[in-house]
């Protein structure tokens, strides 16, 4: 029995949904990090042009 | 009944309003089909909730979380993971880049210019545009049934007092009056939604004693799959949340949003939005304990409404309700008339349209199609009736396909886009009728269209393309953002 009596395999719907909020966050800080990386070597290339 | 005419008014003289004021931002096409491209991450994120979840949902998921219990939980968690925070992921920021380069404003405009295909347009905006129209018959249906239950108005009065506030601030606003009056329809049904909810769990002690009266109740009624069984649970939590993924009243929201990088913020947003998904189910299962006996499932969420909450509390709750439908209807209504316009009219048939005369088309086609959709509600046909649970089925096995693969890989071709739209749309149609008509062997009348049409879908298009040719490289290097070779 998981948490207030539901069986697990009923709560495990509630983890889903934390599941779901988390992969949320670290996707968006993960396509922030890319983006930054991306800018910072588009930026070094553009200087090496020069 | 007094107290919800005022809460009522108010709230309807608000959306209506907020449509008027946004009349003089839709200058051209773009600014009424996808408001210009301007609209910031948590409009976006909210009024993609409010698109998503119809009043159908909280009636109709309220009706399932009472006839199988706690197991239906399992379909809100279906919708958090992959009908929103999944479709944002894998859709979001191809579809958001992807139009952007093309310049495209519609779903089937995204099929014309991805896959230089006019039949690929043609046949989208024609499955699109009627199997659109029936999904909104139900839309209204179900919120008309709500007035009914809830405040004791007649049918057709609940048809004619939503149906024309839709109109007006659609018509008159154009996509950024629907996704700025569907961010506030998210925030009073997410309110309603929590409210009921806490309500309902304080007058059953709390979620222990709801499990363990659940669980009295009768067998099957707490764990999973419960009383419906692996087949029923899992195929429905697939079909409500896969399906939104080729819904252009939904996918809509990734064309129009200011830039991909506040796809990030709204990513978040939409993932804690969509949470709410649980609640119908959760108060669905917590009637089953406080009002065990009902005439029909359908009863179980306006009967908790008043057994729990008072007058005031079961007005909000109406307007909750109420907002999920008109948010659901709007943004139908507006994907509906810039498909035939731009699609249909100018695209498909050649006529050149200055941008204010566009403009206007668009309002004449949004008011002309609400108005048709108004009269058939008022009094559906059984047939009308009959294609509401084909609706769904039909506009995702046209496009869930040529859109993901048409983002993800390059070689897909456009006859094998076209085919599996034609086909997926004809099996699932055919197997549905097929069901209804009892001509379905026993042991496959529990297999829904959807699959069928999706399924078979998915194996065209793949072997379609390994068939194929691709799409014309020109296409291709527009769609990715590349120079062409040798240019």
């Amino acid at each position: 029995m998981g948490p207030f009596g539901i069986p697990w395999s009923t709560f495990a719907a509630f983890l889903a949904v934390l599941l779901a909020i988390v992969l949320a966050l670290a996707f968006a800080a993960w396509d922030r990090i890319r983006e930054a990386r991306e800018a910072g070597a588009r930026d070094a290339d553009e200087g090496g042009d020069r | 009944m007094s107290v919800y005419v005022p809460v009522l008014v108010v709230y309807l003289g608000l959306l209506a309003l907020i449509g008027y004021r946004l009349r003089a931002r839709s200058r051209d096409a773009s600014d009424f089909a996808i408001g210009g491209r301007s609209v910031g991450p948590w409009v976006t994120a909210l009024s993609f909730v409010a698109a998503y979840y119809s009043s159908v949902v909280i009636i109709g998921g309220g009706a399932f979380g009472w006839m199988y219990g706690l197991s239906t939980l399992w379909i809100g968690a279906g919708n958090v993971l992959l009908g929103t925070t999944l479709a944002w992921i894998v859709l979001g920021w191809r579809i958001r880049r992807f139009t952007g380069r093309l310049g495209v404003m519609t779903l089937p405009g995204f099929f014309s210019e991805r896959y230089a295909s006019p039949p690929a347009r043609i046949f989208s905006a024609a499955v699109t545009g009627l199997f659109l129209i029936v999904y909104n018959v139900s839309v209204l249906k179900g919120m008309a049934n709500s007035f009914e239950v809830l405040m004791g108005m007649p049918y057709w009065g609940g048809v004619l007092v939503s149906g024309l506030v839709i109109l007006f601030y659609t018509a008159v606003g154009g996509y950024l009056a629907v996704v700025w009056t569907s961010f506030v329809q998210a925030l009073v049904m997410i309110g309603a939604l929590v409210l009921l909810t806490f309500a309902a769990l304080q007058k059953a002690g709390g979620l222990a004693a709801v499990t363990q009266r659940l669980a009295e109740a009768g067998p099957g009624l707490v764990g999973t799959p419960g009383a419906w069984g692996w087949a029923g649970l899992l195929s429905f939590a697939f079909i409500v949340s896969l399906g939104v993924w080729g819904m252009p009243q939904l996918v809509i929201r990734f064309y129009s949003i200011k830039s991909h990088k506040m796809l990030r913020l709204g990513l978040v947003v939409v993932t804690l939005g969509a949470t709410v998904a649980l609640l119908p189910y959760l108060t669905g299962a917590i009637s089953r304990v406080l009002v065990p006996a009902l005439d029909s499932p359908d009863q179980a969420i306006p009967a908790l409404t008043k057994l729990v909450l008072n007058d005031w509390g079961g007005a909000f709750f109406l307007a909750g309700v109420v907002a999920a439908g008109m948010s659901t209807f709007a943004g139908v209504l507006i994907i509906i008339s810039s498909s035939l316009v731009r699609d249909v009219w100018v695209q498909g048939l050649g006529r050149s349209l200055t941008p204010a005369a566009e403009v206007k088309a668009n309002r004449g086609m949004s008011l002309a199609v609400g108005v048709v959709s108004l009269l058939i509600a008022l009094k559906p046909p059984a047939l009308i009736l009959v294609l509401t649970a084909f609706a769904w089925a039909v506009i995702a096995s046209t496009n869930l396909w040529p859109l993901l693969f048409g983002l993800y890989w390059r070689r897909t071709s456009p006859r094998a886009a076209v085919w599996s739209m034609v086909l997926g749309a004809a099996a699932a149609l055919i197997w549905q009728t097929a069901s209804r008509l009892g001509a379905l062997p026993e042991a496959w009348r529990g297999v829904h269209g959807f699959m069928v049409g999706v399924g078979l879908a998915l194996v065209v298009i793949v072997a379609g393309t390994w068939l194929g040719r691709p799409a014309p490289r020109e296409n291709i290097a527009r769609a990715w953002g590349e120079s062409e070779p040798g240019a």
